[in-house]
């Protein structure tokens, strides 16, 4: 069983934050208290939300899928057995609720990309990573992020979903493969592939 | 596929990792927590049927238990069928045909419906003849040898008929 990905965190100002005890939470939660609910939302609400974002390319769907994903994971704790993180337990859950989503949607694909962090806002270091010798070298930011996105939406669910929680996320393989059920072997195979795929997309844009 | 161009791969892991970056419009996450509070205070929708046996039941089990049903109706059609067969004494398949040969005595009257080749009863199998298994009396033969002629008394020689019981004596060659 992996840890939770975080336990302390030092709040601004030298002051200590209470220790983020996910057990404690979620057996509160488990009974009904609205507050610890609330705890959880806040602690894991950006990656689900970031997970399911980079697998729809879509801002509306993501943020109905984030919410439905939390309301089916309370409703349903009396079933979370402690088997797993709850962490990788609600991951589960995102990721069984947006395959099916995508599956069931496979022919509308509506993609509309969010802004970037402030840091990020001028683009240059993302554009440099584009071919000088392509026409495409002119494209902007918002252009790019689109070609990725479209490039990503190409791939199988199973192949987009790896590459969101490894090269995006930045989980480890074990983690991948508990949340995807499967081993890491197959973990590493399907990144391999999506990879392979992604660079045959986006030939255009990466080479020399 | 070509095998990965390092420079290549670099650019495309820079280019995924930069999506990390993307955020949804400020004060999304400052609302998120309320709004999933507040659906979740209203009442649940009642499950579908479906849902509810997702929930309850082992997919692997429930499939296992199909099978095993689907088998159990096969083999107890199966026997059923084969008692049947034996019950009727049917004809084998394909040795019997249910209309008769054209007979002159016989009125040919068309049955109202051919069954199936071999689901005739009343055929001999293999010949196409009918069986008579209702007790009437068979057919006629028209063509009597003989009929119509007087009864004469042989001529017979009266020495043919006299005693032949020495037949096995020994006669000497003359």
């Amino acid at each position: 069983m992996l840890e939770s990905p975080s336990t302390v965190s030092p709040a601004k100002g030298g002051e200590t934050m209470p220790e983020w005890n996910e057990q404690e939470q979620v057996s509160r939660a488990r009974s009904g208290d609205m507050e610890a609910c609330d705890a959880l939302v806040r602690q894991y609400q950006e990656r689900i939300y970031a997970t399911i974002y980079h697998m729809t390319s879509n801002h509306e769907d993501a943020a109905d899928l984030a919410q439905e994903t939390f309301i089916k994971a309370f409703r349903k704790i009396q079933n979370f057995k402690g088997d797993s993180a709850f962490f990788t337990w609600l991951y589960r859950i995102a990721v069984n609720n947006t395959i099916n989503f995508i599956r069931s949607k496979r022919r509308r694909v509506i993609l509309s990309i969010n802004q970037m962090d402030e840091e990020w806002d001028s683009g240059e270091e993302l554009l440099g990573l584009v071919s000088k010798d392509t026409p495409q070298r002119d494209i902007d930011r918002h252009e790019l992020q689109g070609i990725l996105n479209a490039a990503m939406q190409k791939l199988s669910p199973n192949h987009r979903l790896v590459v969101t929680l490894h090269d995006v996320q930045g989980l480890p393989h074990e983690q991948i493969g508990e949340i995807m059920d499967c081993n890491t072997n197959t973990v590493r195979t399907r990144l391999h592939y999506a990879r392979k795929q992604l660079q045959a997309h986006l030939s255009d844009y990466l080479k020399q | 596929m070509t095998e990965t161009d390092p420079t290549e791969f670099d650019k495309l892991q820079k280019l995924l990792a930069s999506k990390k970056k993307e955020k949804p419009e400020e004060g999304f996450f400052d609302r998120f927590s309320d709004q999933v509070l507040t659906r979740l205070e209203e009442p649940a929708p009642k499950p579908t049927l479906w849902e509810r046996l997702n929930d309850q039941v082992d997919p692997f089990r429930a499939a296992a238990a199909i099978f095993a049903v689907v088998i159990g109706v096969v083999v107890w059609y199966g026997l059923d069928e084969g008692s049947n067969l034996a019950e009727s004494g049917l004809e084998p398949l394909g040795q019997a045909g249910d209309e008769a040969l054209p007979s002159p005595a016989a009125p040919t009257v068309l049955p109202a419906k051919a069954a199936p080749l071999g689901q005739g009863q009343d055929t001999l199998a293999g010949s196409g003849l009918r069986l008579n298994k209702s007790g009437a009396e068979p057919p006629r033969i028209l063509m009597n040898p003989g009929a119509g002629l007087a009864t004469r008394p042989a001529k017979v020689d009266p020495s043919f008929y006299r005693d032949k019981s020495a037949s096995n004596t020994v006669h000497a060659p003359k």
